[in-house]
């Protein structure tokens, strides 16, 4: 058993080293197959941390514009109850807060430093602020619960209005997050198919200049995996070092990023990065090695017959 | 050691390559097995190799039943018995030794096994000083030595060589067959296909003859007659 295992230990070891030496014989093309992937990489980083910064854009939104629903001054105290019970029912609002009429009219004065000439004003039309509820929304993109509720015949004599540009302004983000995400995965999509022609075009070449030495392995009785395992190593090596890179060139990126990028939200993506190196890295060069290992996979099924 | 039972390889609707072949060699026998181009000799020795599986009959070799082989055992298969190739196969790109060295390195076999039996094997095919040359850097017949050290160095109790001369001047043609003859000798059983009728003539020992993909003819000490 131990011998077994010492048996497979060495031939793994010897199928690294040819892999390795692959890699490098045919350095021209492992060039172009890294470097393919290096991009489908970086494209993959930028879309995750883009969908952040719109994501943080959105959630600093949700903070700064919460939703005023104004009520009618005439509205039955038990109706405006109601109100506030259908809106804090609706999972989406996270607070919901009351302002009188009066507590509206001082919040108005003290905004204005309780000008007197305003003060006066106020005192000859008297208080026409009306009552309101201040709901805060967790996702301002997706509010359609929430204006449903508002918009309920049963509340046609509580609700005199919502301002409902600021659902619209946050929609706009949303869907810009949407379109963000969407064409992010379609490039990515894209790149990622053209990464795994390029190496499956890569592995495909490095079978064909090797036939001879192929068969001649087969000849004097090489196992398959023996005779596979050094294309899955190069393959593998593409998505090692193009991950290396990308992940390389998107943490130095986001660290000297100047502050005034941060105007596009973009320190949450900056702590994401700093605070997840070796994550980050690791995915992306276990993305890279799952993509040149299908391509390879796929080379070695359509070129490689090793059934004689 | 190998014994062929009625065995046929057909291809297709054409005439059989290889029709009833019965062959029995015996442990530490020396074979030629002779016949002109086409008439099956390779297909006899892919048969061996498992490069190619008969359309009936039955095989067997160093009893290994070939009927009770699955896919996966066909490289086990091939470790025990070596092949030298008319075209000798080496790898450019590796020295004699490491070309010889790699017959073991697909086995999985320890470093210190390699370095035990490779400069041992390069010494019986006479190429010691030149371990580290590359196959550019030989002769044919050189080569072909280094070919034929592949082939031995994990100790095969059958030897197949597939016109192993044909490509070789006849100095160099007659310093394989010695060396093949010396293998020979230490006990490997060898089964050598060839054109060249001074070769069978002088080695004077058993020829089978193959026409047309039927034995027609097996002798213990036979000449060279298509």
């Amino acid at each position: 058993m131990m011998q077994k295992l010492r048996r497979i230990g060495v031939s793994f070891g010897r199928v690294l080293k040819a892999g390795t030496v692959s890699f490098f014989r045919n350095w021209w093309l492992s060039i172009a197959a890294a470097s393919i992937m290096l991009v489908t990489l970086m494209i993959v980083s930028s879309t995750f941390l883009l969908n952040r910064a719109v994501s943080d854009t959105l959630a600093d939104l949700a903070l700064d514009l919460p939703v005023s629903v104004f009520i009618l001054d005439d509205a039955p105290p038990e109706r405006v109850d109601a109100l506030e019970r259908a809106i804090s029912s609706d999972p989406n609002v996270t607070n919901v807060d009351f302002t009188s009429k009066e507590q509206a009219r001082q919040d108005y004065l003290a905004e204005n430093d309780f000008s007197e000439e305003l003060i006066e004003a106020v005192g000859i039309v008297g208080n026409t602020f009306p009552a309101s509820f201040e709901a805060q929304l967790d996702d301002l993109s997706d509010a359609d619960s929430f204006t449903r509720i508002i918009e309920r015949d049963e509340f046609n004599d509580v609700v005199e209005s919502y301002n409902a540009e600021r659902l619209t302004t946050a929609q706009g983000f949303g869907e810009i997050q949407d379109r963000v995400v969407v064409v992010g995965f379609v490039v990515a999509g894209i790149f990622t198919a053209i990464s795994v022609l390029v190496i499956f075009n890569t592995i495909r070449m490095a079978i064909f200049t090797r036939r001879e030495e192929i068969r001649m392995m087969k000849l004097i009785g090489a196992t398959k995996n023996f005779i596979r395992g050094p294309f899955l190593v190069e393959s593998s090596l593409y998505g090692v070092i193009s991950g290396l890179l990308a992940s390389t060139i998107v943490y130095f990126v986001m660290r000297s990023a100047p502050d005034s990028w941060d105007k596009f939200k973009l320190t949450g993506s900056k702590e994401l990065v700093a605070n997840n190196v070796v994550e980050g890295a690791v995915a992306l060069i276990l993305g890279g090695v799952i993509i040149g290992v299908i391509s390879s996979l796929l080379a070695m099924a359509r070129h490689l017959r090793l059934n004689t | 050691m190998i014994l062929l039972d009625r065995v046929t390889k057909s291809y297709g609707n054409n005439q059989a390559a290889l029709s009833r072949v019965n062959i029995h060699i015996e442990d530490r026998e020396f074979v030629c097995v002779i016949g002109p181009s086409g008439a099956g000799k390779s297909t006899l020795l892919k048969l061996l190799t498992r490069e190619e599986t008969p359309t009936s009959g039955k095989i067997i070799v160093g009893g290994i039943d070939y009927d009770t082989l699955s896919k996966k055992d066909i490289p086990y298969l091939r470790r025990r018995i070596g092949t030298v190739f008319q075209d000798f196969k080496l790898l450019p790109n590796k020295t004699v030794a490491e070309n010889v060295a790699f017959a073991l390195e697909i086995t999985g076999a320890s470093k210190g096994r390699i370095n035990n039996n490779v400069p041992r094997v390069i010494e019986l095919v006479g190429l010691e000083g030149k371990a580290d040359n590359f196959p550019r850097q030989l002769s044919g017949g050189e080569r072909q030595r280094v070919s034929i050290a592949r082939a031995l160095v994990r100790q095969p109790k059958v030897l197949v060589a597939d016109e192993p001369t044909g490509n070789l001047d006849p100095k160099h043609a007659w310093d394989i067959i010695k060396l093949l003859k010396k293998i020979n000798k230490h006990g490997t059983t060898v089964m050598l296909t060839t054109h060249n009728q001074d070769i069978v003539n002088a080695l004077n020992r058993r020829v089978v003859t193959i026409k047309n993909g039927r034995v027609v003819k097996d002798e213990a000490k036979g000449r060279y007659q298509v």
